[in-house]
Parts: C-alpha cells; sequence; structure tokens
C-alpha cells in the first residue's frame, strides 16, 4: 500500500466535487473509460473523490457531459509541488547541488571498520592501511584497494590473508593470522630429548613415565646436570631415542631479596587541566579549541565521539582531549610502610614463582633491615620442586 | 481526447460475465465485493444502488461509499444494513 500511495504522490493526484443533478453518470462514465478513482464519498446530487492529475482533462470532459459543475478543491504530490516552486530557482540549484554533492561524496570512504583477530591489534592495521594512502576521506578505487590487500598481507607477517569489502562508503577490512605451520610440522618429527636439573638439591623422589633416570633418591646434583636421559638401552645392546618424560624432586634451598628504597618520587595527578577538541568532517581535521599541546609533566586521555545513524557511522568524528598535569613528589618511606609494601611483594612473588604443583615450601626465615637509605628483605625457603628442564637433543635421521 | 471503448479480454471478464449473472462476496456487513456490474444508479452514503440488467441490487446503510471500481466490478464499504433487489 506504501508503494501506491508513493507512486500516486511521484505522479500527483488531485481531489475534486462533481456537482450536478446526477453524478452517477459520472462514475459510470468513469469506470468504463478507466478513469480510475479513490475516496469517493457521495452525498445528494453531489460526488467527492481523487484522481490522477493525468486525468484531469478527462475527468472534466466526463463532468461536461454530464452536465454537472467540476471544481478541483485540492492538489497533492511532485508535479504539484515543481509548479508551485517553479519560479523559485535557488530551490532548484539547491536540489541539483546536493544531488551532485551526494553523488561525489559517494565516491569517497568514509568510514573503515577492522575485524582482527586477537593475536592483531587494530590500531596498528589502521596505521598500516593510513600508510598505504587508505584512511577515512579517501577516495574509493577498487584496483588500488586489490593491491592495498596484497601489500597488507605482504608487509605484515602475522597475517594470511586480507579482505577489504567496500559496501557504499562504508569498508569492512577482514583480516586472518597466520597459523605456524612449523610448530604443525615439528609434532609429527621424531622428538628426542634429556631431563635436566634447573637447581642445585638433594633428590627425594623420581617419577620417569619416559626415559632412564641417571640419578637416585639421596643423590645431591648441581644446577645444569642431566637428570633423565632420552636414550634407552636394552639388554641386547640396541639403543632406543625417547622424548624424556617424568618428575624429578629435590630439597632445594633459594633466597630471595626485595628491596624498596627510602626516598622515592612519585608522579602525582594534579588539578590543573588542558582541554581541545578537534572535529574530523569528511576526512577534515578541524581545531575547535585554539590551543597548542601542553610542555612536559602532562599526560593526555583521549576521547573520540563518533555518532552514527541506522547503525552506520557518518563521516564526521569528534576528538576530546583531556591532558592532565603530574608533578613528581619525593616521598619517604616509614619503616611500617615500608614493611607492608614488601611484604605484599613477597605474597606476589610466592603466588606467581612458588605455589604450584611442582612446588611445596617446607619453611622459610624473613630478614627485614634497613641499609644505605634502602629497606630489604631477605627470605630463605627450603622447598622440595621438581627440578626437570627438557633439553632437545637434534637427531640427524 | 475522446476515448474509444476498449473491449474487455477473455481474462478481464469475470465467471459472473460470463454466465451472465451477478456475483456477490459479503463480508459481514461492512463490505462488498460486487461483480456484474452494468452501472451505478443512484450513489450517496445512505444508498448504493446497481444496475445488472437484469434488475437492480441496492444497498442501504451508513456512511456507504465505492472503495474502488472498474467497468464490470466494484467494492462496497461501509455499514451496510440492507440488501435489496429492485425487479
Amino acid at each position: 500500500m506504501l508503494i501506491v500511495l508513493f507512486l500516486r504522490w511521484i505522479f500527483g493526484y488531485f481531489d475534486f466535487i462533481v456537482k450536478g443533478r446526477f453524478p452517477e453518470r459520472f462514475l459510470n462514465l468513469a469506470s468504463r473509460n478507466g478513469l480510475n478513482l479513490w475516496n469517493m464519498q457521495g452525498e445528494m446530487g453531489e460526488l467527492r473523490a481523487t484522481a490522477k492529475i493525468a486525468d484531469k482533462s478527462m475527468a472534466e470532459l466526463f463532468a461536461k457531459k454530464t452536465e454537472s459543475e467540476f471544481i478541483v478543491k485540492k492538489e497533492h504530490g511532485l508535479p504539484y509541488l515543481c509548479k508551485v516552486y517553479r519560479s523559485r530557482l535557488g530551490l532548484l540549484a539547491g536540489l541539483i547541488i546536493g544531488v551532485a554533492l551526494s553523488c561525489w561524496l559517494s565516491g569517497f570512504i568514509w568510514n573503515i571498520e577492522i575485524n582482527t583477530p586477537p593475536q592483531i591489534n587494530e590500531y596498528e592495521i589502521r596505521e598500516q592501511l593510513r600508510d598505504m594512502g587508505f584512511y577515512e576521506g579517501t577516495k574509493y578505487n577498487s584496483d588500488e584497494i586489490e593491491n592495498i590487500e596484497r601489500q597488507l598481507s605482504m608487509n605484515d607477517g602475522r597475517i594470511s590473508w586480507v579482505s577489504i569489502n567496500v559496501f557504499g562508503t562504508n569498508a569492512f577490512v577482514e583480516l586472518s593470522a597466520k597459523i605456524d605451520v612449523d610448530k604443525d610440522n615439528n609434532e609429527n618429527k621424531t622428538v628426542v630429548s634429556n631431563l635436566k636439573s634447573v637447581a642445585d638439591g638433594t633428590i627425594t623422589k623420581i617419577n620417569v613415565h619416559n626415559g632412564t633416570a641417571v640419578v637416585g633418591v639421596g643423590d645431591g646434583v648441581r644446577k645444569g646436570q642431566l637428570l633423565v636421559s632420552g636414550i634407552m638401552e636394552y639388554t641386547d645392546g640396541t639403543n632406543v631415542l625417547a622424548d624424556s618424560e617424568g618428575a624429578v624432586y629435590a630439597k632445594t634451598s633459594r633466597t630471595v631479596t626485595l628491596s624498596a628504597p627510602k626516598q622515592y618520587n612519585k608522579p602525582m595527578a594534579v588539578d590543573e587541566y588542558v582541554y581541545k577538541k578537534e572535529i574530523c568532517f569528511f576526512g577534515i581535521n578541524l581545531p575547535i579549541t585554539f590551543c597548542g599541546n601542553p610542555t612536559e609533566g602532562y599526560y593526555k586521555k583521549e576521547n573520540k565521539l563518533k555518532p552514527t545513524l541506522l547503525g552506520n557511522s557518518l563521516p564526521i568524528s569528534i576528538t576530546e582531549e583531556k591532558w592532565q598535569k603530574y608533578e613528581t613528589k619525593k616521598l619517604t618511606l616509614s619503616d611500617a610502610e615500608a614493611k607492608e609494601l614488601l611484604n605484599n611483594r613477597l605474597k606476589l612473588y610466592e603466588m606467581f614463582m612458588l605455589y604450584s604443583d611442582d612446588c611445596t615450601i617446607l619453611s622459610k626465615k624473613i630478614k627485614f633491615e634497613e641499609k644505605n637509605k634502602t629497606y630489604y628483605l631477605t627470605v630463605s625457603y627450603e622447598t622440595e620442586e621438581n627440578i626437570c628442564e627438557k633439553s632437545y637433543i637434534q637427531v640427524k635421521e | 481526447m475522446k476515448r474509444q471503448k476498449k473491449q474487455p479480454s477473455y481474462n478481464q471478464r469475470t465467471l459472473a460475465d460470463r454466465i451472465s449473472g451477478v456475483n456477490m462476496n459479503i463480508c459481514g456487513n461492512r463490505e462488498v465485493i460486487f461483480e456484474g456490474s452494468r452501472g451505478i444508479v443512484e450513489y450517496n452514503e445512505n444508498s448504493i444502488k446497481i444496475n445488472t440488467g437484469k434488475y437492480i441490487v441496492a444497498f442501504s446503510g451508513r456512511g456507504l461509499h465505492i472503495r474502488c471500481m472498474n467497468e464490470y466490478s466494484l467494492i462496497i464499504a461501509g455499514f451496510i444494513t440492507s440488501i435489496e433487489y429492485i425487479m
């Protein structure tokens, strides 16, 4: 129904009244001669209806034939508007300029959306594309886009393929990351490895799944010493190469020293701001606030507003820059503060370095001291841990 | 400017036409699809009379109007209170 209304508006229509003794005759003539009428409302001796502007002369003729009065009440649609605004050339010029401008602007790329896999940064790709001359406001050229696709995949070793799809004035960049083929190939090759010690200690437990253990429980080992060999010897004298697997636990001791200077410099935020605004209109950056970038001691926060219309980004963006001043202040740590700080750091160290399935803390001794304007926290651990580390052997087949 | 009267094609003629009768499809009392019209005899918001050749069909009611029409058929809409055959 909407399309019918639209077409009627395009071709134009008019409301009219036929006044006479027998308006029914008008209806009969209209229906027999293919005059399309709608919104017909009949009253005594009067008929109101609507018809196409093209059928106006025919309607007038039928009214004359039926000896009725024909009154045009109102005209609607595009032909009527053209007639009304015929004398106003400025409107016509504006319309022509508007159409020409929209035709010209549709030849540019106004929005670039980049869809990247997690290992590739979108910002990096955007910058690379900018260097190649593909940015918001660039003219659309299908040949150039093919070159850019090729160039981008050649320049960046992480990318396996690139596709730039242009829909209207929007460009959608799709990327796919390279898969490490060598890594996959290595899995199929014969891998031979030994297990070596990563720390000094006394062996408490051995659990070997593959390979030959060359040390026993109670043995003392040094860092880098062979623990499990990847060459297995059979009783008949033949050798088999193996990828050693297993765990060798040993009692080890380690000392960790954490330090914090008594006096230190810390940048502190000050309530001093410099605001800058910039509008990007069809690829052209126009500053709204006229001031330069602040000198040293300021840190910038940038916020970009990009309005959208019906899910499509518009070629307008507003960038707000907030520069905040930071002042370096000299602070002094008290004994209690230093202790708390170093203890927190120690907790982090233990959490990430020691607490695991392969390491158990048997005992620890903590020593806190101040030397040469620096606080030290020295911790000596007695641990039982897996001291194995794989060491691959290159085998030529 | 005078248009020549077109003869309706076979497809344009309705079943009612071919058997030279009238076919009415009445949807409640709000709408009637009428086929086999030979002309409108009376048209106002309280009464619509249609000539079928052999008799006149008169629709009475309130706010009656013809929604759309061609040479042989039309759709009458409004609040219909009675349908009468005038011989």
